[in-house]
């Protein structure tokens, strides 16, 4: 087969490979993705915080460009995917979820995580950690447990630039910044 | 074998050919006459040209050559008909196709925001809105909450107990 007509073929395949929808996002396969379903809130918990957006949501509240929303769009863009579950937590249960903590951080270490903040005192237990991609920052994982008062877990998954992530208003200290800025450069 | 026998040796063939300037006739002689190695490699080569030169010498058969010739002459005539790979209709298709490629790519995420915005209703968005906030709220606070609670306990409690102990291993040495 000549050269102009392999050319031809390949031009006349692209086009309807490129017309195809775009397939939904599968989270769980992106690098930054911590699976939350281990964690069982028990019913008769009454203020619990579960949060669950996807990359649906979340690009079009990116999206949004009036002033109103502002504040918030500026903070999601390069977000993939938002998990959140916060529960009161008394000492029995504390129990029940410190190895499933302790199973995180094995993954969190395995899988080459940074941490920013890890405190371990007594019965408290908080990891603050990311996983650095090529330039972006591929998830964020926190998980804190204080005993007697309450465990939060959240996940985000996305493409953070260090520029994006100045946004975001976490709170990262400034020295936090110019390690992951450091740990960037040397990737 | 040195690089320069190599370079002598191969002097030594083009004087076979009698191609060989007189001054490097000159050279190549002189070195010979003092490196043993390619005195007798040039020997071999020259025994084995007078070998060659002693075959008799058979002309090609007509019916070999009249086909080597019409070979030759059909693949000329082949390369003279084959047409440009970019023939104007063909570079017109493939700009076509590559505009339409660029277009779709282009106009697709638009079309999905559309149709992603009519998936969700205001109030859902609203909702998902103000989970946003609250989340990174959450993320934010966690993270000074801690960043402060390790900054404190370095400070507080392990730099003064990392003093005294270097203080108490100095005294130990004094």
């Amino acid at each position: 087969m000549s050269k102009n007509r392999l050319l031809l073929i390949a031009l006349l395949l692209l086009v309807p490979l490129a017309s195809l929808p775009a397939q939904d996002v599968d989270v769980t396969k992106l690098p930054g993705y911590i699976n939350l379903d281990k964690i069982k809130i028990p019913g008769n918990n009454e203020d619990i915080t579960e949060i669950n957006l996807g990359p649906g949501l979340l690009s079009l509240l990116a999206s949004f460009s009036d002033e109103a929303d502002s504040a918030i769009n500026g903070k999601l863009k390069g977000l993939i995917s938002l998990r959140v579950k916060s529960f009161p937590v008394n000492g029995k249960r504390a129990e029940e979820i410190r190895p499933i903590m302790e199973e995180f951080d094995k993954k969190l270490r395995s899988e080459k995580w940074e941490e920013i903040v890890r405190v371990k005192k007594g019965k408290e237990f908080t990891v603050v950690s990311y996983l650095p991609g090529k330039n972006k920052v591929s998830g964020f994982f926190i998980m804190s447990l204080t005993p007697d008062e309450d465990a939060s877990f959240i996940n985000i998954v996305g493409n953070i630039d260090v520029a994006q992530l100045s946004k975001m208003g976490l709170g990262i200290s400034d020295s936090t910044m110019r390690s992951i800025r450091t740990n960037w450069r040397f990737r | 074998m040195k690089s320069r026998c190599e370079t002598y040796q191969r002097w030594a063939l083009e004087r076979t050919r009698g191609e060989l300037p007189s001054i490097k006739n000159y050279l190549l002689t002189r070195h010979l006459s003092r490196c043993d190695e390619c005195a007798s490699q040039v020997k071999e080569d020259a025994e084995l040209a007078c070998y060659f030169n002693a075959l008799p010498r058979i002309s090609c058969p007509e019916p070999v050559l009249q086909r080597i010739r019409s070979t030759i002459v059909n693949q000329r005539v082949k390369a003279a008909d084959r047409k440009p790979l970019f023939t104007p209709l063909r570079l017109s298709l493939a700009a076509s196709a590559i505009g339409a490629i660029l277009l779709v790519i282009v106009l697709l995420p638009r079309r999905e925001s559309e149709s992603t915005i009519q998936n969700y209703s205001a109030a859902e968005v609203e909702k998902a809105r103000k989970q946003a906030e609250w989340s990174l709220a959450l993320t934010g606070k966690l993270i000074r909450k801690n960043e402060k609670k390790v900054i404190r306990e370095t400070i507080i409690e392990q730099f003064p107990s990392s003093i005294r102990k270097a203080l108490d291993e100095s005294l130990k040495i004094f």
